[in-house]
């Protein structure tokens, strides 16, 4: 738990006195307040999740297309990638980069329909069965790319 | 209306005015629903189609895929559509760091130029494979 | 009260003119049917005096005893000790400042309240209820007791002092559900703006927090329903 004076929230021509304390959940920082699981409910998980998911999902992006670069090279770069890709752990990174993608992406369908005030009151069920799916697709994937090699 | 006030009136926190703040949330919102459809499409179509380990595509492999016209109109459009939901999901995680008015429209910027720049890469990317089918 | 042995409570400390923050380890006495607050309230009479605390209605309908109990919010008074551990730590509401201990500045919190909702508003008849055979009229009585844990519970409101916060967009969404002559345009127009309806990400965790079945986060989304069909 951290904290620090925080602005002083007073509205224009307002006199405050000075700002106590303010306690901010967070990790050192109290702008990290949304990535600080201690004491959250299942929502603040989720919420969370998505966030690091989107993030590694950006990381991805321009990995990605680092990768595909090396198509511009010939096939001869590109066949030395496959060679790594085609490992296990190489195999594995996909899964779990199919996890992240499952996750933000049926989790996603749940914000969208939650935040939109469509299914405003079934967060949870939503999250529960969109996590049924998400594991089954999972697991089906996994099976697929393992089974490959 | 029976209704007492214990607060002077207009001593409520004010805020500046500021544009409708809901055009981000439903952009991201618009691409994140097509990318379910694109995405899946992206991803069974470079693991789950071709028989190899890990379903990956050859170097000829890949360019006979991305020079198909609607194949490489839908890899355009999925470009399309992820960069767009990226930048603002960047934008969305920035905005929590409570930026000044000034700090945010450099955000702004940057992810414009930065989204820009990966479409630019990104078709150019795709345009040279697809040219040398 | 008969105890059942001690527990441990580690209690936040701040009192102006201080350097910082502290925390003080007091040992109290414990029965089966402990509160938080019945614990905080013997370390007053018997330990230390200084000790700042704010209750009232002692069953969980005035929101006065809001606190965080080992890092979750909570309403002192009715939360019992007994499944809470050997060493309890209690801290006041996060997001909003301290004034002293465990009492802090409500003012951050009403002042986020848009002009339009009363701050007191009498109980009124409820029109169109069918009330049975010997009874009256139902009034109906707003379920938000303005404790402020959902403000505190909140990811958003760790990031900024500038969101509007759950308890006043829910209180907005009441008021469209209920406008009794407020123009429901006006309260649209404060909700549609990117501290406000916007800037919530659906964490739910205000509805978590929140002691009294508002659903705060259900309200916002609905909000932002509304604020859709009427861009749209």
């Amino acid at each position: 738990m951290s904290e620090r004076p925080g602005p002083t929230g007073a509205a224009p021509g307002e006199h405050r006195d000075e700002r106590g304390p303010v306690l901010r959940k967070g990790v050192g920082v109290p702008t990290s307040g949304w990535f600080d699981p201690r004491g959250r409910a299942l929502g603040g998980f989720a919420f969370a999740a998505n966030r690091v998911t989107g993030l590694g999902l950006v990381f991805y992006l321009y990995l990605h297309l680092g990768v595909l670069s090396l198509l511009l090279r010939g096939e001869g770069s590109w066949s030395d990638f496959l060679r790594i890709a085609t490992s296990w752990a190489f195999l594995s990174l996909d899964v779990l980069l199919i996890l992240g993608i499952l996750y933000h992406g049926l989790n996603g369908i749940r914000v969208a329909l939650v935040g939109s005030g469509i299914v405003a009151d079934r967060q949870r069920a939503l999250w529960w069965s969109l996590g049924v799916i998400g594991t089954i697709a999972l697991v089906v994937s996994a099976s697929h790319i393992y089974g490959s090699r | 209306m029976a209704t007492i006030r214990t607060r002077p009136e207009g001593t409520a926190r004010r805020t500046s005015p500021r544009p409708p703040g809901g055009r981000s949330w439903t952009a991201t919102t618009l691409t994140g629903l097509g990318l379910l459809v694109l995405l899946a499409i992206h991803m069974v179509a470079n693991h789950f189609v071709v028989r190899s380990v890990g379903g990956l595509r050859s170097y000829h492999q890949i360019l006979e895929y991305i020079s198909n016209p609607a194949i490489f109109t839908i890899e355009a459009i999925f470009l399309l559509f992820v960069t767009v939901h990226a930048m603002l999901g960047v934008r969305g995680v920035l905005l929590d760091l409570d930026p000044s008015p000034r700090a945010q429209r450099w955000i702004d910027a940057a992810l414009v130029v930065l989204g820009l720049g990966t479409l630019a890469y990104g078709y150019l990317l795709i345009g040279t494979l697809a040219s040398r089918a | 009260m008969s105890t059942m042995g001690t527990r441990r409570f580690r209690v936040y400390r701040y009192k102006r003119g201080d350097p910082g923050w502290r925390f003080d380890l007091f040992v109290v006495p414990v029965g089966a049917r402990t509160t938080v607050l019945e614990a905080l309230r013997w370390v007053q009479r018997h330990l230390d005096g200084t000790l700042a605390l704010r209750h009232s209605c002692l069953h969980a309908s005035c929101g006065t005893c809001g606190v965080q109990v080992n890092g979750r919010e909570a309403l002192a008074c009715v939360t019992p000790v007994e499944d809470l551990g050997a060493t309890i730590t209690v801290e006041p509401l996060a997001n909003i400042p301290v004034l002293t201990d465990l009492v802090v500045d409500m003012r951050e919190f009403v002042d986020r309240f848009p002009d339009e909702i009363a701050i007191t508003r009498r109980s009124e008849p409820l029109p169109g209820a069918e009330p049975p055979e010997g009874i009256d009229a139902y009034e109906r009585f707003e379920d938000c007791i303005e404790c402020g844990l959902c403000l505190s519970a909140c990811p958003v409101s760790a990031t900024s002092d500038g969101y509007f916060g759950p308890a006043a967009l829910a209180a907005a969404q009441r008021l469209l559900e209920e406008p009794r002559g407020v123009d429901p345009e006006r309260i649209l127009g404060w909700a549609d703006d990117p501290l406000g309806a916007w800037r919530c990400h659906a964490a739910f965790e205000c509805t978590a927090a929140c002691p009294s079945n508002v659903r705060p986060a259900e309200r916002i989304m609905a909000l932002r329903g509304a604020l859709g069909r009427r861009a749209g």
